[in-house]
């Protein structure tokens, strides 16, 4: 009984307090946004495709965006480098690292006034700090379905950075998306357990076409992987940005990360005074154009291009993941059974290489 | 027929003179200062904001101060240990390996929760002194015994200890919860409080009790009597029957320690948490500071404030006037080899003879 009062006073609560907890996060005064970057915004890859968004910002907004690039992931500095646009008048602060992470959280509870955006951050649940990231892994369910059709050998290769959940999706997802069209397919995956090393892309890339596979995917920023496939006339799938650029006949499609539409859509609601920031930080994808698929090759069956553009839309409509059910671990053991699929922490912590792909995730992890 | 040409010879002095020595200090500090000044106004920067964003802004702001004493902490530590093991001569150039290993070791304490939670911190920053100690007797032990190159040996172990940072951060001791290469957020129990002032916290009063605690040794004691002796002459101090072997074990040791216990205080007081990036740059910063600081603890204490200035006055250039991050280092290594410059040149004087070559 003790119990439903208070459950009763907590709705009523709920109900009294509703109309302000609808009018959300704004700012006063102009907009001055400043974006705290890891890498460069001419590094080809991640930097660059933020690069893109703060142009889109500016031009949406009319405003000059101020940028540090090469911001070490070191918590002290960070917040230190905040500190500084803070102090200077900034209202709207973005960083796009996850090693920003408690920088970010620790000045969005000291600055309450000032919004916190964080591209692949994980902190969150401030009324004003909000982490975001894309599901990338959409983008790769398409590419692997190009990458299927093309194939003649039936193998694919493709180079990744570190055994971590946000970069398994997206070698699992290429593999869905290849035996989709292609049941047949293999496909071997690396670690290199660097974000940018051009030599060891080179080299990797080039033992994977050594072996047979006629279509390099790369997750990582470099252009040397679709050069090595490019010099041997084989196919090429890029990441991040259009990288068709480096491979001019042999690219087949970027995946790309369009960071812009969350980004000015949020300021706007800034603007507006009607920000209210996810619980778990936001995650978007196709459905808002936030992920995509950049320089597609135009050398493509007709029924393939409509089987693709069916699955977009599925996806972008919520009818289809690239990870439902069944789903079968490399080993052969089943992860999602029929009918199910894989929630938004699963996928978090996707630590298994899917069925058909060649490779090892390594035993710690 | 004889022909005349001018030749250029070096020659050392037989004494430097106290005045001499002022001289060199100052001289180079100031040529350091100038080039610096040069190369930030030829970057961009306005002569009258290079004052207000190096003095005022980080000096004379409650603000700056703060953020310069946060970044001096570890600097203070690392410094120390530079200075404690060149004093020696023994070119410790793997201080970012010890930084790694008592970073881990802390680390360790925490992740494991060995100790009861009410001394918890002191069992991590001890864990952390001795990892760095432990990391640095390797190559000690290999220079005593073998004659192996310490330079090459101390800089290598710290790409080894880094390749465990990464096994462990991708392996065991990822946090759960972040899905990336980070070990889990410490208890409270497990970090140094604030001491309420911007992000300063009680590692500070480590680093400057570390400090005092370097300065009796090294400048009170015995024992830096015959560090001071040994690394000015050791066959001189062996033949005088110094301890010369125990005193280079001791310095190095204390040196490997204090650069790991520099590792211990940023994960409790700042990071929290081992991460990939943290022990990066403190090598190259602890040396300066050693170098400019001659070896002498006290003025480590000092030196490293100012370059812990210099960093946030850094962030500022590059925030503001978008200069790139190298801009730290870069000034550390200009100032860095202007002192050795003058030094070299109050230490020898130039002649130019006149030689009768015959022809």
């Amino acid at each position: 009984m003790k119990r439903f009062g208070m459950l009763l006073g907590l709705a009523l609560l709920l109900i009294t307090i509703s109309p302000q907890a609808h009018a959300g996060f704004g700012i006063e005064g102009d907009l001055k946004i400043a974006y705290i970057m890891g890498s460069t915004r001419q590094d080809g890859g991640w930097g660059e495709s933020h690069g893109i968004a703060i142009q889109a910002i500016e031009e949406e907004f009319g405003v000059d965006v101020a940028v540090t690039e090469d911001v070490p992931e070191d918590t002290v500095r960070v917040k230190q480098i905040i500190d500084l646009y803070v102090r200077r008048g900034y209202n709207i602060i973005i960083g796009n690292s996850f090693g920003y992470s408690d920088a970010f959280l620790e000045a969005a509870t000291e600055y309450p006034e000032v919004a916190f955006m964080n591209a692949a951050g994980v902190t969150n649940n401030q009324k004003n700090l909000e982490s975001f990231y894309l599901r990338t892994y959409q983008g790769w369910y398409l590419a692997g379905m190009i990458a299927g059709a093309k194939t003649e050998t039936n193998k694919l290769g493709m180079i990744a950075g570190f055994p971590l959940g946000l970069v398994n999706w997206d070698i699992n997802a290429f593999m869905r998306g290849a035996q989709e069209v292609n049941p047949d397919i293999e496909l071997a995956a690396i670690f290199l357990n660097t974000w940018y090393d051009s030599v060891k892309e080179g080299q990797a890339s080039e033992a994977l076409l050594e072996q047979g596979a006629d279509v390099i995917a790369t997750d990582l920023s470099a252009a040397s992987a679709l050069n090595a496939a490019e010099q041997l006339n084989r196919f090429s799938v890029g990441f991040q940005i259009d990288m068709t650029r480096h491979a001019p006949t042999g690219h087949l499609a970027s995946v790309l990360l369009v960071w812009a539409p969350y980004l000015t859509d949020t300021i706007r609601k800034i603007r507006a005074g009607e920000w209210e920031p996810s619980e778990w930080g936001a995650f978007v994808g196709i459905e808002t154009g936030s992920v995509a698929l950049g320089g597609v090759t135009g050398d493509l069956p007709d029924d393939i291009r409509a089987r693709i553009e069916e699955a977009r839309q599925a996806i972008s409509e919520g009818k289809f993941t690239p990870f439902d059910g069944p789903l079968n671990n490399q080993d052969g053991d089943q992860v999602v059974a029929a009918g199910e699929s894989l929630d938004d922490g699963a996928l978090w912590q996707m630590n298994y290489f899917v069925e058909g792909i060649v490779g090892t995730m390594p035993a710690s992890n | 027929m004889l022909d005349m040409s001018t030749g250029i010879t070096l020659v050392r002095r037989q004494s430097i003179s106290g005045r001499l020595r002022a001289l060199s200090f100052v001289g180079g500090l100031g040529t350091g200062f100038f080039i610096t000044f040069l190369v930030l106004v030829s970057s961009g920067v306005e002569p009258a904001s290079i004052l207000n964003e190096f003095v005022v802004q980080v000096f004379f702001d409650l603000h700056g101060l703060a953020q310069a004493t946060t970044t001096a902490i570890p600097l203070i530590l690392a410094g120390l240990g530079a200075a404690a093991a060149m004093k020696l001569r023994f070119w410790n150039i793997g201080i970012e390996g010890q930084v790694w290993a008592g970073a881990i070791a802390a680390t360790g304490v925490a992740f494991y929760d060995i100790g009861p939670e009410s001394i918890r911190l002191y069992v991590m920053l001890l864990a952390a002194i001795l990892a760095g100690a432990a990391w640095i007797a390797i190559p000690v032990f290999f220079k005593l015994r073998y004659g192996v190159n310490e330079i090459i040996m101390t800089l290598l172990m710290a790409y080894v200890i880094f390749q465990l940072v990464q096994h462990l951060l991708f392996g065991p001791w990822q946090d759960p919860s972040a899905s990336f290469p980070v070990s889990p957020h410490f208890d409270d129990a497990e970090r140094l409080s604030r001491i309420g002032w911007g992000a300063v916290h009680n590692g500070l009063w480590v680093a400057l009790g570390f400090g005092a605690l370097m300065w009796v040794l090294l400048e009170r004691s015995k024992f830096g009597y015959c560090a001071t002796a040994v690394g000015h002459n050791p066959l001189a101090a062996k033949g005088t029957g110094l301890p010369v072997i125990t005193t280079i074990v001791i310095s190095v040791l204390l040196s490997g320690g204090l650069a790991g216990l520099a590792g211990g205080v940023i994960t409790s007081g700042a990071e929290y948490r081992l991460t990939q990036f943290l022990a990066h740059g403190y090598t190259f910063s602890g040396i300066v500071i050693a170098f400019l600081a001659r070896f002498r603890p006290a003025l480590v204490v000092v030196v490293a404030f100012l370059v812990g200035g210099v960093y946030v006055a850094g962030d500022t250039l590059k925030v503001f006037y978008g200069l790139s991050e190298a801009i730290v280092i870069l000034i550390e290594g200009i100032i860095l080899l202007s002192l050795l410059v003058w030094e070299f040149f109050s230490r020898y004087h130039i002649e130019f003879v006149k030689q009768r070559v015959p022809a």
